[in-house]
């Protein structure tokens, strides 16, 4: 009998030691103190600031340095003033084909398709309607000022690009789209010959 | 032959009529012909309208509900002639200072945003998008006449959870077959030994005697199991202590539950968006980043409804994010998403996203595990230190085309050379301490 109780209580050990840890707990740690920052990490929870998170805006009116700001308004004449919105960039054909096409593929071709016919993978699959497409029509010889402005604000059922893509970027995938359109776009008029929707 | 003819003349002249009678009277409506599957120069026009709709209004439009514009399903009766309605489609604003009720009134109702104007389209098109329209109100798919319905994506969802469901069936029959078998065995220990018991008797040997012998050796027995099972719980008990030990701060298959069930599986896997769409500083920063609503919106804005929860998952990034998708807009403050963390390096060790995924060009999978396949995200890699010293030691450095490397003139030189095969992490002080530890 004096056996058998060792092997209850063995036994109770054991299954209790193998319930520590199962998928909805993180487990137990070791010097917690050295785990975790002292300091407010990003994207963490902060009782400090009145919103509660780390992650703060920089004040308002504060520039960071080298940031650019955007001079026209998400408004209808915001829109075609940017008519006047040139490239300051000048691009090598390599960065263009290399970078501009992976930033086209993580955030612009899963709608509007590999080669800019409106036709991403969402469309294929019936989830999202199609965008028009870049290869004709309006878009073809949009004015690359409001291809940006576009990318800055988004447009019809399009989001912002802004926060995911900083001032190069957008307008290396800008760039890389004209190279989708072929002659046409590269020679994306400055000057406004399409639009009448505002006058 | 000559019947279909006389017939559609005659249909002709009743659509030249209507229009007559409608441009004439006062609000009428805009009346547009059903398309007659069999009639291939009507279909041919609606798919004509289908193209032209999809690549000029989709932006904006729905047709069953509204979007950026109103949902055009019922806009027949809103609009007086069909004439009014096509210079509306090519220039709306000027059908809007022409003073025209309904035009101003949808204009203000839409705080003023104008639709784009569509002058290189003739009207001819602009009707034929009419005729695709009213078409595919009834349901009614012009490049699919025959009406046939794709459900790839429902059997796909209902295979992957067969082989689910599957499994774990299989697990259950092992462990059933394996009790009856146990069962089985115990039954048949039973009837040997009475039927021994049996036979001794008949043999003529007593009862009590057997009974004392047999009494003996189960004590005996008892006492070795016990010592058996001692020794296997001891070894066991060292085993879950050492095994505890180690995996102290560990949280491998760390899976929580989410305050929105956002599912991997359905965002990256079916619909294939890229990691980096969403986790913008992946690239840029140390951080990997957790997505804003504003990128959410991006989608969900239009797509209201899920293929798994329905719209109560897509409601709360609505709470979250002050959308009103009734009325199209932010009306409220956003809310912060209290997302759990699940993956925690100590905070002694430095880790930076963009230094592997950018300059070492490392899969994401490669760490976070096959993310396209989980309908909740649960930890994949130990993140331990022997873990990241591994992979420091094992994997090759990308030096060909790499600008970033370009200080390594010497490892340059031997590849160039042939003396050297590749470059691990470790050659390039992947593994001093100091690199992660400071």
């Amino acid at each position: 009998m004096k056996q058998l109780s060792y092997i209850t209580i063995l036994s109770f050990i054991i299954l209790t030691s193998a319930c520590i840890r199962n998928s909805k707990n993180p487990g137990r740690e070791y010097m917690p103190d050295m785990v975790h920052s002292t300091a407010y990490e990003a994207g963490s929870v902060n009782p400090i600031f009145k919103d509660g998170k780390t992650n703060q805006l920089p004040p308002k009116g504060s520039v960071a340095q080298g940031k650019y700001i955007y001079p026209y308004d998400n408004t209808i004449e915001g829109y075609e003033a940017s008519v006047a919105n040139k490239n300051p960039f000048t691009f090598t054909k390599d960065e263009v084909d290399n970078q501009g096409q992976h930033l086209y593929k993580i955030n612009c071709a899963i709608c509007h398709g590999d080669k800019g016919d409106g036709q991403g993978h969402l469309v294929e699959i019936g989830k999202f309607p199609p965008p028009p497409t870049y290869l004709s029509g309006v878009l073809l010889t949009l004015p690359e000022g409001k291809r940006y402005h576009t990318v800055m604000y988004g447009k019809g059922l399009m989001g912002s690009y802004a926060s995911q893509l900083d001032h190069r970027e957008r307008w290396l995938v800008l760039e890389y789209v004209k190279t989708l359109q072929g002659d046409a776009g590269a020679s994306a008029p400055a000057t406004d010959s399409t639009s009448t929707a505002a006058k | 032959m000559f019947n279909s003819y006389i017939k559609r003349s005659y249909s002709l002249l009743v659509s030249f009529f209507l229009i007559f009678v409608i441009s004439t009277s006062s609000y009428a409506g805009v009346a547009v012909p059903d398309v007659d599957p069999a009639d291939a120069a009507a279909v041919a026009k609606a798919k004509t309208g289908m193209d032209l709709f999809k690549a000029n209004c989709t932006a904006c439009h729905a047709i069953d509900r509204k979007v950026i514009g109103p949902a055009l399903a019922d806009v027949w009766d809103k609009w007086d002639t069909e004439e009014n309605l096509i210079a509306w489609v090519k220039n709306s604003q000027a059908v809007i200072k022409s003073g025209h009720a309904h035009a101003n009134k949808i204009y203000e109702e839409y705080n003023k945003m104008p639709m784009p104007a569509f002058p290189t389209l003739s009207d001819e098109q602009v009707k034929d998008v009419f005729l695709y329209m009213k078409a595919a109100e009834k349901g009614f798919d012009p490049s699919n006449p025959g009406g046939k319905k794709e459900t790839a994506d429902a059997a796909g969802g209902a295979t992957t959870e067969g082989a689910d469901s599957g499994k774990s069936n299989t697990t259950l029959i092992l462990v059933g077959l394996f009790a009856v078998l146990a069962i089985l065995g115990a039954v048949l220990f039973n009837i040997t030994s009475k039927l021994s018991k049996i036979a001794k008797v008949a043999q003529g040997e007593s009862l009590d005697a057997i009974e004392a012998v047999e009494a003996a050796s189960k004590k005996a027995l008892v006492k070795k199991l016990g010592v058996v099972a001692v020794i296997i719980a001891a070894v066991l008990l060292l085993f879950n202590i050492g095994n505890g030990a180690i995996n102290l701060g560990r949280s491998q298959g760390y899976k929580p539950e989410q305050p929105i069930r956002f599912s991997h599986a359905l965002h990256v896997g079916q619909n294939k968006i890229e990691c980096q769409y969403c986790h913008t500083g992946v690239e840029k920063s140390r951080h990997a980043s957790i997505p804003g609503t504003q990128i959410c919106m991006n989608c969900h804005k239009y797509v209201q409804e899920g293929p798994k929860y329905g719209k109560d998952e897509i409601k709360k990034i609505y709470d979250y994010s002050g959308w009103d998708p009734d009325k199209g807009a932010f009306v409220k403050a956003p809310k912060n998403i209290e997302w759990v963390q699940i993956h925690n390096l100590p905070d002694h060790v430095y880790f930076n996203h963009s230094q592997h995924v950018k300059v070492g060009k490392i899969e994401c999978q490669t760490c976070h595990g096959k993310i396209e396949e989980m309908e909740t995200v649960e930890q994949f890699a130990p993140l331990s230190m022997g873990w990241c010293i591994n992979c420091h030691r094992e994997t090759k450095v990308q030096f060909a085309d790499n600008n970033y490397y370009s200080v390594f003139e010497k490892y340059h030189d031997e590849i160039k050379k042939g003396k050297r095969a590749g470059v691990t992490v470790e050659d390039i002080g992947g593994t001093e301490c100091q690199k992660c530890h400071y």
